[in-house]
């Protein structure tokens, strides 16, 4: 199926129940996350919601980062599907997809007012231990919105 | 009727009746006509009878009558108009065209070359596809379904909306569509003949590619086995009639 | 375990979630999750796939699959098309432009519906204003693409099944 096509390029409507504050918060949140690794191995982040919409993100073209936003929102629900149904808890934690040059992580925020999702795009040379010390913290930060 | 093969090369021969039309005017429409003919333009006959090209109604028509003309089915023929009338016709309706009384030569002229260019694109596009000749035809021609009918075109019966169905895929002849639907071939043949004269389904003409093959003839053979006793179990599974 | 698909597409509230339910075996897995965009006016929207069953017997399966309405997922489509037997489209006839969702629709799947099958359901249908069932057929004319067009209540059982076998009559005249 190389043949479907977007038809509907105008973006849809951002939602209203992400106020100014949380998208500050988690721009701040991505900046000083993207700074521990000085410019070595993080290529770019976004923080999205749980159903896909960005609310903030960093060192990345804006049109990946949304198109990463509504990936990562499915994936995780299949993660999610995956962990209940193995048997290995209620929500995926964590996700991470191999590619040649690269790696995508995609952790959940659990968040009763706002469940999100932070996607990692990173390069092969990332410090994997690091990476996820540094994800954990803003996911915790993030959490507590 | 003269045959065409008497006309020059580019000469066509438009057929023509009138009804409710002053004397003055149809003096002056003759007149008119022949020079027109023998300008090189379409030679026009009179025939007194309906099946003509082109009908002539001047302005002596009651308007209930008129009304009722106006808004004939469109889809029967075609056949052009030439309105000699001030009862407004509407912009949307291709073969009506008008002439307000009382009738003056320049203005007739203009109307009759435009009259000519619809009937030549009209048989430009029936030479194009098959006409459908009648019954007779109904037996071997082949169906294509353009457009999905109204819901009350059906009058309730599933039968005819799985037959739509099944022609919404494949272009299908009676013989194709009986054996396909397995109900009575009358009953293929009435749906056919309807949704061909509703304007629903057209013919294919001989030289139109056909993007699935015909169903086989030998379809009591069994087809790829597989796909045919899953659709069988489907229908099984869910409670749903065996076709 | 043979399986076969069907798929369900149509906007969000359309009826995907809600149709599978109606004829599904086992109670329809969904991946549903909190909406944060208002515009869609439901709570929860899918983001991934809804998924159904009926077993075909003992070594064969059909499954049922909604896909996500918004076109953001539009890559779920793509993916969750491969292989179908069959495409069915709702359309909620109370959005405004209803129109427009069944092209969007037609374009996207276009190369299943020309090798499948397709039905066009209408939900929620309102004949007290446009458009009406006959401009849907017109604009399906215009595109060469002439499938049927009904409508129907998806939460009705009966209903969802003369969809299925809307479907299953043009599966069987393409063999």
């Amino acid at each position: 199926m190389n043949t479907v096509v977007l038809s509907d390029p105008s973006p849809e409507p951002s939602p209203q129940l992400i106020g100014d504050d949380l998208r500050a918060k988690a721009a701040s949140v991505l900046e000083r996350f993207v700074d521990q690794f000085g410019g070595v191995g993080v290529r770019g982040a976004v923080i999205s919601t749980a159903d896909g919409f960005d609310i903030a993100m960093t060192a990345m073209p804006e049109a990946e980062g949304t198109k990463l936003s509504a990936l990562s929102s499915s994936i995780s629900a299949i993660g999610d599907m995956a962990t209940l149904e193995v048997g290995i808890g209620n929500n995926h934690q964590s996700i991470t997809i191999e590619g040649g040059d690269g790696y995508i992580f995609i952790l959940n925020i659990p968040s009763a007012a706002c469940p999100m999702i932070l996607s990692v795009a990173a390069s092969k040379e990332i410090m994997l231990g690091k990476l996820m010390y540094y994800a954990r913290l803003v996911v915790e930060g993030m959490a507590e919105a | 009727m003269m045959h065409d093969n008497d006309l020059a090369e580019d000469e066509i021969a438009i057929s023509y009746a009138s009804a409710c039309c002053s004397r003055r005017d149809l003096v002056l429409l003759k007149s008119v006509l022949s020079l027109y003919g023998a300008q090189g333009h379409a030679v026009w006959h009179y025939h007194r009878s309906r099946e003509v090209d082109v009908l002539v109604i001047g302005p002596e028509i009651a308007s209930a009558e008129a009304a009722a003309v106006l808004h004939s089915d469109a889809r029967n023929g075609g056949q052009a108009m030439l309105w000699i009338n001030d009862l407004p016709v509407s912009p949307d309706n291709p073969r009506v065209f008008q002439c307000k009384p009382p009738l003056r030569a320049l203005q007739l002229v203009a109307k009759l070359k435009q009259i000519e260019l619809y009937i030549r694109q009209q048989r430009a596009r029936q030479a194009a596809s098959p006409r459908f000749e009648g019954r007779e035809q109904l037996e071997t021609a082949r169906f294509a379904l353009i457009q999905w009918p109204p819901l009350d075109f059906f009058s309730g019966d599933k039968d005819f909306l799985r037959m739509s169905s099944m022609l919404s895929v494949r272009r299908m002849t009676l013989d194709e569509l009986t054996l396909q639907s397995t109900r009575p071939r009358e009953k293929c043949r009435k749906f056919l003949y309807e949704m061909h004269r509703a304007g629903y389904a057209r013919l294919i003409g001989p030289e139109e590619e056909n993007p699935l093959p015909p169903a086989s003839a030998q379809s009591n053979a069994p087809k790829r086995s597989g796909l045919n006793g899953l659709f069988s179990r489907i229908r099984a599974s869910l409670g749903l009639s065996s076709a | 375990m043979i399986e076969h698909k069907i798929l369900f597409t149509g906007t969000v509230g359309a009826g995907k979630t809600t149709a599978i339910q109606a004829i599904s075996e086992i109670p329809p897995v969904c991946t549903d999750v909190l909406s944060s965009d208002p515009t869609i006016g439901k709570e929860k929207t899918t983001v991934a796939l809804d998924y159904g069953e009926i077993s075909l017997g003992k070594t064969e399966r059909l499954r049922l699959y909604g896909t996500p309405g918004q076109q953001r997922f539009a890559f779920m489509w793509k993916i969750l098309a491969q292989g179908a037997l069959g495409l069915v489209i709702l359309v909620d006839h109370s959005r405004p432009d209803p129109l427009r969702d069944l092209m969007i629709y037609l374009d996207n799947f276009k190369t299943l519906i020309q090798e499948s099958a397709c039905v066009v359901v209408i939900c929620k249908m309102d004949e007290s204003h446009p458009p009406l069932l006959e401009d849907f057929t017109q604009a399906m004319k215009q595109k060469q693409m002439v499938y049927p067009v009904i409508p129907a209540d998806v939460r009705d059982k009966e209903q969802v099944l003369w969809i299925l076998e809307l479907l299953l009559v043009q599966m069987e005249t393409r063999q």
